[in-house]
């Protein structure tokens, strides 16, 4: 898939854990486990949105093009 | 509960299916077929078998019902029927299992799987070819039964039916709209 997502990398800077985004945008770790992983088919306006709120960034810091 | 049935009918298809194939085998190395596996065949004689009516002018009187008991010596002809019946269980067999599998996934997580897919698509089919063979063999036996008894006139008669050729389509409809349901709920699944 030729986007990449840097979730992992933006967590360690802002030094928090998958599970702890996960509580708090409201959805399981398993589902942010599937967009992290990159194997989401679609990714919703309010998940990203909620996403980019608590990490304070910007999708384009999330989603890279290859 | 539809679980236990189903399981009973795959059980109790399966002992048929032995007991006709280990009859077949017996009566594949018999020249006379014993005395408790006499058949009676009940089949439908046209007009032209009775010599009495043969000299008028009638052109259709209807057909007669006659039960016939096959002569035991005749080892083909049991054979035949035997054949026929059992590629009849072995569908039906077939189509038990594959019920019985998908009534299963409906205890465990959820039934929306591809292999449900392909077992309503199996089960579909299974009923196509169960329709056919039941024609197919009806033909074959009375072709058989020709032989055995050539002075009758038998008739073989394919009832106009319309539900069973429908309620086929119907499976085929139904295999396809879960197909796409399984699809549909998988890109759910991994929509984030």
């Amino acid at each position: 898939m030729p986007i990449r997502i840097h979730l992992d990398r933006i967590l360690t800077e802002r030094g928090m854990t998958q599970k702890e985004l996960a509580e708090r945008i409201g959805i399981t770790p398993a589902n942010l486990n599937i967009f992290t992983t990159g194997k989401a088919r679609a990714v919703r306006f309010s998940t990203l949105e909620a996403i980019c709120r608590e990490l304070d960034c910007q999708p384009g810091d999330l989603l890279k093009n290859d | 509960m539809f679980e236990w049935l189903l399981s009973f009918l795959l059980v109790a298809g399966s002992l048929a299916t032995i007991a006709t194939f280990a009859v077949i085998v017996l009566l594949s190395f018999a020249d006379q077929v014993p005395d408790y596996l006499t058949k009676e065949v009940e089949v439908q004689i046209g007009t032209k078998s009775l010599p009495a009516l043969a000299s008028l002018p009638v052109t259709e009187v209807g057909t007669l019902q006659a039960q016939l008991t096959l002569p035991l010596d005749r080892v083909n002809i049991y054979l035949t029927h035997h054949v026929v019946t059992l590629l009849g269980l072995i569908i039906a067999v077939a189509t038990a299992f594959q019920l019985r599998q998908f009534v299963q996934t409906l205890r465990q997580d959820h039934p929306f799987r591809m292999a449900n897919a392909r077992r309503l698509r199996n089960v579909a089919w299974l009923m196509l070819f169960g329709g056919i063979w039941k024609i197919s063999g009806g033909i074959i036996q009375i072709s058989e039964l020709s032989r055995v008894f050539p002075d009758l006139d038998l008739e073989f008669s394919v009832r106009g039916d319309p539900l069973p050729v429908v309620f086929i389509l119907i499976l085929f409809v139904v295999a396809e709209v879960f197909a796409m349901g399984v699809k549909m709920k998988e890109e759910a699944d991994l929509t984030v």
